[in-house]
Order: structure tokens, then C-alpha cells, then sequence
């Protein structure tokens, strides 16, 4: 049987391993491994695995994720969150919605140093949905604008996506963070638009709140200054090539402890929960990654990513036509699988397609990330809506009622986004030409 | 679950491990930063960090799996129903036993090899041998982890 042919029955082993249940880093691993001893030799493959695992988990490029993630959950369970809520709610809680709307903009505030989406979520359900349900808001809107808005440390800065994509693809870490902020605040801006329309047509889903003096508005406002600063020194660091992204990672985890000790909301405990989470999180992306590099190999001697792009080439369609095929890929895979896997185990197979095409590596992390938000709060395997209904107790269906006009406004930004590539590549070109 | 008692506090050891050093790496490349513009930069950070990372992640393995922290696609399987659900929950942890055991076993023997080689990292000599081994170990407490939840055929290992 030919390479290609093997590799045709070891992706249907790989799905079959999914439906069976088989942890996803494994099955990865396991299918890949079985398809390069098919295609090579048994001996070759037992080395490949203990060798590609090896070089994973010592690999100095990927203690980035460790560090992104801890410096998120530090973050997350510092009270960050909170203070940015109440800061945003003290300025727009009394407009209709305005609850809604202010924990849009709290999330994107914290996104700004915390990449973990369903930690987002958790963070915000425990902070805005109290407060949305003393309101009498509906749990439709309190609910599903929670579950979206997690969505946004997908492409805002520093974001867990974007680091793992940037290694997968050998693309620059702090080109990608700086291609993620405009079509980031774009699509927070669409959850505003949004949130505004939907309460304009139907006034009872969102009542106002109360409305805070001028006093009350500026004492909330020193939390975003230091979010500001951290993510300024993180991002800058980066940009103008002050640190590594490991560094970026350590200093940006170690001064958000700095400001969450000096608040006295982090004690040795909080600390210590902090960093196992921490762990984890990144233990479970870093087996997908070493996964998805044991099957990357098999594919390489294969060839199958090469066979894709020919066959794609072959179509002679429009290249959005391609982009949208893609994207329509990324959307379905990474609705019956998670997310971030499809993406681990995708973007190996598409990027020669996009490179092949003219596109910018930098570009395609975007709409990769774009896609990734929304199938994140996408049913059947939607995240963000079981963290949430986890966490307060509503019906993973009403949570999804919510979620719907939420992502027909970001498939719009996506649509934006893929027509004008130069929305995600201006600031990059202008700052790390 | 007999082993259960076993395997949870050597999970949780390794898990405090694996925090213990995601903490040093933190402090240490902070450090790094801060003397390099002092002009005297830690010797090694860079090998020491990656050392430390192999022992944060691969020590977190076991924890990781006792608590389901691993993604897996379980929306096929809760719609079977019980016996079968528990027979495919058996089987898939029953598969990643194979794998981690197939893994342990390949880590020891690749450690054997690089003890005989005498490889260490460049400038602070440390044994790449003690870190195969290490994730080796911790493999083959993930073995014992998935051993358990294979017992009672659970999706995720927490039995």
C-alpha cells in the first residue's frame, strides 16, 4: 500500500481513537506512531516517540505555555478580574445592557495579561452574573455574554493560541501578538454592538443599573493603569526584542504576583493553586502539541500535507474560496473536537495551502484564531458554555440562546478580516517591519 | 480501587514537584533579566529553564490525568448506554496504558544510551540521562493512574 494510502487509514484509526474516548494528545500520538512504523519500521517508531516526547518536554521554545498560562491564572485568582468589573460597571452599568457591555470591556482589559479562555469565563461567571442577575437581567444575555467573552484571550494578547500557533509554525511570537490586537478590539467591539441592538429591540433583557458619581468612577480606575503597564512591559519587551517569549512570559507572571501581593489578594495558598492549575492547563496543551509533533512526522512521510496542497492547487478556485474551505475545516473539526487540538493537528496540513497562495503566516494565525473563538462557544463541543453553566447553574441551552447573535457578529468580523488581510498586518509592519 | 491510595499521592508528589519548578523557572529568568542589565547575566539560564520545564510538564502527567485535565471527545460515548460507556471508558484508558508503557520503556532505554554517552547540557553539565528517566518515571505512574480509572472504566481518570 502506498504512503499516501496508510495515511488515508491512520486518520481513520486517529477519529476512531476520538470517538472512542482516547485522550487527544494520545490518540495523536498513538495513530502516528502505528502509521510510521506501517511506513517505515517498528524500530524507527518506538525511537520516534521517545525521542519526539523527549524533545518536547525539554524543548526551551515550549516553556512559554507554562508561563502564559500561569501568569493568567495568577491573574485570574487575584482579583484582577473583579477590580477591572468594577471599574467598567462604575462607568456604563446604568445604560440599558450596561452590565453586559461593562463585562466586555473588563474582559478585555484582563485578556490583556490572562490567555486561558474557559479560565476567563469561570473568572467572569463568578464576578458579572451575581451582579447581572441582582439586576433582573436575563440569564440568555448575562449568561451567554459571559461564555463569549471568554473567547476574546483567543486573539487578544498574550494568547495561548497564538504562542502555540507561532511554534507550530515557527512564526514570530511577538508579530502574531501585535497582528491579534486590532481584529481582537474589533470583534470586543462587535460583542458592544451587539449586546446594545439586542437590548434596544427587547429593553427587559438587560434593565439599567444604578449610576456612579464621578468620585466612585475615577477611585475604580488605577487597576487598568497597572493591567496597562504589565501588558506594556510584556508586549513591548517583546516587540523590541528585550525579551524572549519565555522572559516575556516570567517577568509578565511574576509582576502581575508583584501587583496582586501588593493588593494583598494573593496569599501562599492562592499562589500555590495558581501554579498547579497553571500546570495543568499546559501539561494538557503540551501533550497535544507532543501528539500532534509524533503524527506530524508520520505526515511527513506521507507527504500528505503536500498532496493537500496539490490537490487544493489542482481546484484552480479564488483563493478566498480556499480560505473559506479552510476556515469551514477549522470550524467543523474544532466543533466535535477541542479546539485547540484541531488547530494543533490542522495547521501542520493547511499552512504549505496558504503559504502556496501568497498569504502571510502572520494573517492565517488570525483567521485561525478567529475560527478557534467561535468554535469555542460553538455546540456540540462548546467550552466556554459548559464552564459557564458549570459555574451558576444555568442550562447549557439558555446559555447557547445567548451565545447565537454573539457569533453571527463575530462570522461578520472573520468575513471582514479575511477580505482585508491589512487590518490584521498594519500594526505589526509598522512596528516590528 | 485498591491502587488508588497509592497513586494519588505519588501523582500529587510529582505534581508539587512539577510546581516547585515552573516556580524556579519563573524566578530564575526573571533574575536573568534583571542582572543582564546589570551586564551580569546567570550562566545557563537558558539550559536551566528548559531542564526545569521537562520536569514541570512531564511531572504534572499523572495529576493532570487524575484529574481529567486531559481533552478527550466524550459526547459519543455518554449517548451508549452505561455498561457500554464504562466498556469504552476501559479500553481507551487500557490504550493510553499501552502508550505510556510503550513510552516508559523507550525513555529508560533512551536515558541508558545517553548515561553511556555521557550527554550533558553545554555549559552547566546537566544529565540529560536524569531527565529521561524522570519523565520515564512519570510515565509509568500514568500508567498506574490509567490502570485505575481503566478498573472502573471512566472517562478521564478520576475513578
Amino acid at each position: 500500500m502506498s504512503p499516501a494510502g496508510i495515511g488515508g487509514l491512520v486518520i481513520l484509526l486517529l477519529f476512531g481513537l476520538f470517538a472512542l474516548g482516547v485522550e487527544i494528545g494520545f490518540a495523536m500520538a498513538l495513530a502516528g506512531f502505528v502509521g510510521f512504523a506501517a511506513v517505515v519500521n517498528t524500530p524507527a517508531a518506538l525511537n520516534l516517540l521517545a525521542k519526539d516526547i523527549f524533545s518536547v518536554f525539554t524543548s526551551y521554545g515550549f516553556t512559554v505555555i507554562p508561563l502564559f498560562v500561569l501568569m493568567g491564572q495568577i491573574g485570574a485568582s487575584g482579583g484582577i478580574a473583579r477590580s477591572l468589573y468594577d471599574c467598567a460597571y462604575r462607568f456604563i452599568g446604568h445604560v440599558p445592557g450596561g452590565l453586559a457591555i461593562g463585562t466586555v470591556a473588563a474582559a478585555t482589559g484582563f485578556k490583556a495579561i490572562c490567555g486561558s479562555s474557559p479560565a476567563t469565563a469561570a473568572t467572569f461567571a463568578t464576578v458579572a452574573v451575581p451582579e447581572m442577575d441582582r439586576y433582573g437581567y436575563d440569564k440568555r444575555l448575562s449568561c451567554g455574554t459571559v461564555a463569549t467573552v471568554g473567547t476574546l484571550g483567543v486573539l487578544i494578547p498574550p494568547s495561548v493560541t497564538l504562542i502555540v500557533y507561532g511554534i507550530l509554525t515557527e512564526t514570530s511570537i511577538g508579530r502574531l501578538f501585535l497582528a491579534g490586537i486590532i481584529p481582537g478590539l474589533m470583534i470586543a467591539l462587535s460583542f458592544v454592538l451587539t449586546l446594545l441592538g439586542w437590548c434596544r429591540l427587547n429593553p427587559g433583557l438587560g434593565p439599567a443599573g444604578e449610576r456612579s458619581g464621578w468620585g466612585a468612577r475615577l477611585r475604580s480606575l488605577p487597576p487598568i493603569f497597572w493591567v496597562l503597564v504589565v501588558f506594556l512591559l510584556v508586549v513591548g519587551g517583546l516587540m523590541k526584542g528585550l525579551f524572549t517569549p519565555t522572559e516575556a512570559g516570567s517577568v509578565g507572571s511574576f509582576a502581575v504576583l508583584l501587583l496582586t501581593a501588593a493588593k494583598r489578594e494573593m496569599t501562599p495558598r492562592r499562589f500555590a493553586r495558581s501554579v498547579l492549575d497553571a500546570l495543568r492547563i499546559a501539561c494538557m496543551v503540551i501533550t497535544l502539541i507532543a501528539g500532534a509533533t509524533i503524527m506530524g512526522h508520520f505526515f511527513v512521510v506521507t507527504r500528505i500535507p503536500s498532496h493537500v496542497a496539490d490537490w487544493l492547487g489542482g481546484l484552480e478556485l479564488p483563493r478566498l474560496v480556499v480560505m473559506l474551505l479552510i476556515a469551514a475545516v477549522y470550524l467543523i473539526g474544532g466543533s466535535f473536537i477541542e479546539d485547540l487540538a484541531f488547530l494543533i493537528l490542522a495547521t501542520p496540513i493547511f499552512l504549505p495551502v496558504v503559504l502556496n497562495m501568497g498569504y502571510d503566516p502572520v494573517w492565517f494565525g488570525v483567521i485561525v484564531s478567529v475560527v478557534t473563538m467561535i468554535g469555542i462557544i460553538l455546540p456540540p463541543v462548546a467550552i466556554n458554555a459548559f464552564v459557564v453553566a458549570g459555574v451558576t447553574g444555568t442550562p447549557v441551552g439558555t446559555i447557547y440562546r445567548g451565545i447565537y447573535p454573539h457569533i453571527a457578529g463575530m462570522a461578520l468580523c472573520l468575513l471582514i478580516l479575511l477580505l482585508f488581510p491589512g487590518i490584521s498586518l498594519w500594526l505589526p509592519g509598522k512596528l516590528m517591519p | 480501587m485498591k491502587a488508588l491510595p497509592l497513586v494519588r499521592p505519588l501523582a500529587r508528589g510529582l505534581h508539587w514537584l512539577g510546581g516547585a519548578a515552573l516556580t524556579g523557572m519563573m524566578l530564575v529568568t526573571v533574575a536573568d533579566v534583571v542582572l543582564r542589565a546589570f551586564k551580569r547575566p546567570i550562566v545557563g539560564t537558558y539550559e536551566l529553564v528548559g531542564f526545569l520545564g521537562a520536569c514541570a510538564i512531564g511531572f504534572s502527567l499523572p495529576q493532570t490525568s487524575l484529574d481529567k485535565g486531559q481533552v478527550l471527545m466524550d459526547f459519543l460515548t455518554n449517548r451508549l448506554p452505561a455498561a457500554a460507556a464504562r466498556a469504552c471508558g476501559a479500553l481507551s484508558r487500557l490504550i493510553g496504558v499501552a502508550l505510556f508503557g510503550l513510552l516508559a520503556w523507550n525513555l529508560f532505554a533512551m536515558g541508558g544510551d545517553l548515561r553511556r554517552t555521557g550527554d550533558v547540557t553545554p555549559l552547566l553539565h546537566l544529565p540529560h540521562f536524569a531527565l529521561a528517566w524522570g519523565i520515564a518515571a512519570a510515565c509509568l505512574v500514568e500508567c498506574l493512574v490509567l490502570l485505575a480509572a481503566a478498573a472502573v472504566g471512566e472517562n478521564g481518570a478520576e475513578p
